[in-house]
């Protein structure tokens, strides 16, 4: 039973790789082949870049003796990583997922249902945490030592990492789930709680890094001090003593966290979210909007309702605000400390304000799982007598409020709290985060128009695990970094080249970029949306 | 109001609806049976503008689908078997949404809506967002947003399954009275009973051609609608 429900499971989760919603057939070979080397890429890319480094930056402290502190940080890494935004998404494929109802009406036993959703969640959490823990046993076994202990402990290591990231994110998942159904206005709180998880998740991160210092300068004392910790990290070093107290610690802790799933799963899943009484009620239907205007309330209703979707696809509008406020605070020490940097011509404050302010912008992919989550209600829009254009124009409208106003915000902030620049750096700061936002929306409507998976059982399919959103999320993260570079390589060239001009150049680009999206979207897009 | 000419629809080398042509005039009651699979869903979606189909022409009032759909559906309503609405929104939102594509006023809006949802024993539940309601109560809160914009035409696929006795009684003299007043409704459905009381005409459709269609005398005679029914199957089989 458990094989025949994981068996569904997976096959929802890797659909997209073999089936083509759009033909209602699989796709052929080559199509499966190219999908599956474009996430190896992605997922290469993302090791290569975070695991790597991180593993051959800290590989000094296993250098120096201190073994259990390089594993104990590549771990806690490791679990934050894996952990990282699958608050909301395992709160929505655990408990939210539409065919629920379906399994738990069939003869299949509670904790068969409960196996096939966590083995989805597990599988995320593995992938994200193992492109930080995985590279660490390489690096330490060609740099510093290698023998068959160290390989075996470091995979009972790296399975109980695994674990621990899937019990914390059950364990979250579990509080936003209780939560949610006890909401008496979901939208409102739910933005709210998703608010402050995403600050205390910032805080939590911003402050790992004096964290990992600390460990780095005290780690002995912190090793006897907690001496969890120790063994946490002395695990994978082929001390079969220490990995024996790790994986029971951590088997203990999943048996807790099973227990508490297993009791409360049909308490919670039965319970019909926001089956509350809203107050406006029927006044809800007495106030007019255009029809521009009744499609963008509809779609930032549907932003706002989901806490999955604010949270991995309006990251970037929370750090705009903290970074506008941060910003004002700070601008004179950012200038002060970044004033060697700039003197040697090799970059410019005006670049690096643009290119951070577009970074935060470009953290913003609303319209990229836009389409595919109208899913089943798809039907309403075809049948309304709606142009599909005046449907793709609103999304781009709510994705352009979401992020350009934030955008316009920490610009100004970074503009008029730093001192030394002038009237073309200020434009500078303003144009390229909005011509950011310009191509990120275009983009993500885009590709999200290109085969969407209107069949998803659970939304955080197509919010996370979506191509559009996952090139989104990279070229967003890539593109600032780039331009920065290529500043960096051009003022070899012309050194005294005008930041205000280079950063025009690009903006027009984007801006370019994002007219000839946009016209795609408007004809080839409109007709696919009106076909789906 | 509808006409329907040779529409043929094909799935692959299936032809889900193969040369169907039908004439649903103002006022009428046009009830669509058939069994699973046999197209029914293919063709109302297909009218609805939802679905492109291989040949053929749909006039909705004289208009052409493919040429204005926009024009068409500002026509008509539908409502499909499994009504999945927006589960993020509550029913007065759902309704008010619909009204406003509709362009329709304040007044005229809330009066419909109130009207409607008092109808349906619905008007406390409006407040309530659509993921807390049961199948029969989107069911009923479906039909209030084709009613609210007062369309010409409106199709139905299965539009009594869910309804409580009342709601579907209440649904039924719905239907009588909006035909009455000059608009036409194309439903389909597997209750035979209610199809023979309620619809002025019908067609029967296998296998994605049609089998029968006219009044409901001229298809059923004498006989009951339902024998009928398994006699064409029977025959064709």
């Amino acid at each position: 039973m458990t094989r025949t429900l994981l068996k569904k499971q997976f096959r929802e989760i890797f659909r997209s790789f073999f089936f083509d919603p759009k033909r209602n057939a699989m796709r052929s070979g080559g199509q499966i082949a190219a999908r599956i080397v474009l996430y190896a890429v992605l997922m290469g890319f993302l090791l290569v870049n975070i695991g790597v480094t991180l593993s051959v930056a800290l590989l000094g402290l296993a250098f120096g003796g201190m073994d259990w502190l390089y594993f104990l940080i590549i771990g806690l890494v490791s679990v934050l990583f894996g952990a990282m935004g699958s608050v909301f998404s395992t709160a929505s494929s655990l408990y939210l997922a539409k065919d629920n109802d379906l399994l738990l009406s069939l003869p299949i036993p509670v904790g068969s249902i409960i196996v096939s959703r966590i083995a989805g969640v597990y599988l995320m959490g593995l992938v994200y945490s193992g492109i930080i823990f995985l590279p660490s046993v390489f690096a330490y076994c060609i740099g510093v030592r290698f023998s068959i202990s160290v390989v075996l402990t470091w995979l009972l290591w790296a399975a109980g990492i695994s674990l621990l990231v899937l019990d914390i994110s059950c364990l979250l998942g579990f509080v936003v789930a209780k939560l949610m159904v006890r909401l008496k206005n979901r939208s409102v709180l739910t933005v709210i709680i998703a608010v402050v998880l995403i600050g205390l998740y910032y805080f939590l991160s911003f402050n790992a890094r004096n964290v990992i210092s600390g460990l780095v300068a005290d780690g002995e004392k912190v090793g006897e001090r907690i001496s969890f910790l120790r063994f946490f990290g002395a695990a994978p070093t082929g001390d079969w003593a220490a990995c024996a107290v790790f994986v029971l610690a951590v088997a203990a802790i999943s048996g807790l966290v099973w227990l508490l799933l297993r009791k409360t799963f049909i308490k919670i899943v039965t319970l019909s979210p926001g089956a509350k009484k809203n107050l406006r009620g029927a006044a809800d239907t007495g106030r007019t909007r255009t029809v521009s205007g009744a499609l963008l309330v509809r779609e930032i209703r549907k932003f706002t309702s989901s806490a999955g979707y604010m949270l991995n696809c309006g990251m970037g509008i929370i750090l705009m605000l903290i970074g506008g406020v941060a910003v004002i605070i700070t601008g004179r020490d950012i200038a002060a400390a970044l004033g060697p940097l700039v003197s040697t011509g090799m970059t410019s404050l005006t670049v690096m304000l643009a290119c951070a302010v577009s970074l935060l912008a470009s953290m913003v992919d609303i319209t990229a799982p836009s389409v595919a989550l109208e899913g089943k209600t798809v039907w309403i829009l075809q049948s309304l007598p709606v142009p599909a254009s005046k449907v793709l124009s609103a999304k781009l409208a709510c994705h352009g409020l979401f992020a350009g106003a934030p955008a316009l915000f920490c610009s100004a902030c970074a503009a008029f709290s730093v001192p030394g620049l002038d009237a073309a750096d200020i434009v500078s700061i303003f144009v390229l985060p909005l011509s950011a936002v310009a191509l990120i929306s275009t983009l993500g409507l885009f590709l999200g128009l290109v085969n969407p998976n209107l069949k998803w059982t659970s939304e955080i399919y197509p919010i996370k695990q979506s191509m559009p959103v996952t090139v989104c999320v990279i070229a967003g993260m890539l593109y600032p970094v780039v331009i920065m570079g290529v500043f960096s390589a051009f003022r070899l060239l012309v050194p005294a080249f005008p930041a205000p001009l280079y950063i025009g150049i690009f903006a027009a680009v984007n801006f370019g970029l994002s007219f000839m999206f946009y016209r795609l979207v408007m004809t080839k897009g409109a007709r696919t949306f009106s076909g789906l | 109001m509808l006409r329907i000419t040779e529409l043929t629809k094909r799935y692959g080398d299936h032809a889900a609806v193969d040369s169907l042509t039908l004439h649903i005039a103002r006022g009428e009651v046009y009830g669509f049976i058939g069994h699973n699979g046999a197209g029914k869903t293919t063709t109302l979606r297909s009218v609805a503008g939802i679905q492109s189909f291989d040949s053929g022409s749909i006039l909705v009032d004289g208009t052409d689908i493919t040429k204005d759909p926009i024009g068409c559906k500002r026509k008509m309503a539908y409502i499909p078997d499994n009504p999945d609405l927006y589960d993020f929104m509550s029913g007065a939102q759902y309704l008010g949404f619909v009204a406003d594509i509709f362009g329709l006023g304040k007044e005229e809006r809330t009066e419909r809506i109130g009207r409607y949802s008092e109808m349906f024993g619905l008007t406390k539940d409006l407040g309530q967002p659509v993921s807390a309601y049961s199948h029969g109560m989107k069911q009923k809160l479906a039909i209030i947003s084709a009613w609210i914009h007062e369309p010409g035409l409106i199709l139905m696929d299965e539009p009594f399954v869910g309804l409580d006795p009342v709601a579907s009684h209440t649904l039924k003299e719905m239907m009588r009275e909006f035909c009455d007043r000059g608009g036409s409704i194309f439903f389909s459905t597997h209750v035979l009973e209610v199809a023979e009381k309620l619809c002025d005409k019908v067609a029967i459709i296998r296998q994605g051609k049609l089998i029968r269609s006219g009044t409901m005398d001229e298809v059923k005679g004498d006989d009951s609608l339902e024998d009928v029914f398994l006699e064409l199957e029977a025959k064709n089989d």
